[in-house]
């Protein structure tokens, strides 16, 4: 007769025990997907990039040439300049770092502000002197801008 | 009444034994439940679809910040970092971009467990290291020895928590307990803290309800 008792408390006793566990893992998820989406919802900076033509580039420019690893490195430009966030617009004259010349959007991708950071440091511009090298792909120049929202 | 006493201490010892013990465990049920969370939050990432670019950059100074020298153990514990640094994902950029004063060596993918290893290893400590002796860019006064805490003077909420905080020695770590406002993550750890402690009371209270129906 004693032995029924027993065995509910034991149950109980371990039920209560995963309680716990699933309940304090429950709160941390939770609260862990609302502070990223909170962190989400405020925007993140977007790479933009323009492809130019003319008689370019000048014979002392800074030139980049753009290789594999640079694309593997940075998927964000990869995905702008070749994959799927590629979406060429019309030509048009327009104002570049490198004077009026005629450019087109090439595409735009969203980064981190880590990736921001990088991208800048490998390609430009040189904040001190203000100046932009060119970026050169299979025989095509371009530039981008990183826009904070 | 002499014979009465002496189940009613061994009781109560009992009833004390049972209390500490249904704190214990609703101590590592919390526990659990942390890990548990943390497991599940890597495994979502994981499977995310995503995977953390690990970036390497190289600095013209070590400014302020504390050197970590890497030696080959660090290579081996952290493949990517070797791969960045001196192997097939190396990619130097020129200096002349960005700020002058930094470059990026490379990139690669790694996965979310290496990414949060890497962090805890390599990640960024806004201290400046306190050694034996004063050099260009740590200071002098401490020690070599694991047990300097990097700290000359701290403020504290009393004149006895800061003689007690500051007076550390070799053997013993020291043990920081700084003041200021109460961030976002210190008051959710409370909050946590609190509700493990309700938590565990109400298992105790359960507890007791069964016992007492016996």
């Amino acid at each position: 007769m004693e032995s029924k008792p027993d065995r509910r408390l034991i149950i109980v006793r371990v039920l209560a025990f995963i309680g716990v566990i699933l309940l304090v893992a429950t709160v941390v998820l939770t609260c862990t997907a609302l502070f990223t989406w909170l962190e989400a919802s405020g925007g993140s900076p977007r790479l933009d990039v323009w492809e130019i033509r003319g008689e370019l580039p000048p014979e002392n420019a800074s030139i980049i040439h753009l290789t594999e690893k640079d694309f593997k490195q940075h998927p964000a430009l990869d995905s702008t300049i070749r994959g799927d966030n590629r979406g060429p617009g019309a030509w048009y004259s327009g104002d570049t770092p490198y004077g009026v010349l005629d450019e087109r959007t090439i595409g735009s991708a969203p980064v981190t502000y880590l990736e921001r950071e990088v991208l800048i440091e490998s390609f430009g511009p040189d904040v001190e002197a203000r100046n932009q090298p060119y970026i050169e792909y299979d025989g095509a120049y371009y530039y981008f801008l990183i826009l904070i929202p | 009444m002499e014979e009465d006493t002496n189940p009613k201490s061994r009781n109560r010892l009992k009833t004390a034994g049972l209390v500490l013990a249904c704190g214990l465990v609703g101590v590592v049920a919390v526990v659990l439940g942390f890990m548990l969370a943390d497991a599940l939050i890597v495994y979502a990432y994981e499977n995310s679809g995503g995977q953390p670019m690990f970036y390497v950059m190289e600095r013209a100074e070590p400014g302020e910040s504390m050197v970590v020298p890497l030696t080959e153990r660090d290579f081996e514990r952290h493949p990517a970092l070797d791969a960045v640094i001196r192997g097939e994902e190396r990619n130097p950029s020129a200096w002349e971009w960005g700020y002058r004063d930094q470059r990026v060596i490379g990139g690669t993918n790694v996965s979310y467990r290496e990414s949060k290893a890497l962090h805890d290893a390599y990640g960024p400590d806004q201290y400046r290291k306190i050694g034996e002796e004063t050099r260009p860019w740590s200071g002098g006064g401490g020690s070599e020895s694991q047990f300097n805490p990097n700290v000359y003077d701290i403020l504290a909420a009393t004149v006895a928590s800061q003689q007690s905080q500051l007076s550390w020695e070799v053997g013993r770590l020291a043990q920081l307990l700084p003041v200021g406002p109460v961030t976002a993550s210190s008051s959710f750890l409370r909050g946590l803290t609190i509700a493990g402690v309700v938590l565990v009371a109400l298992g105790i209270a359960v507890f007791f309800w069964f016992y007492g129906r016996k």
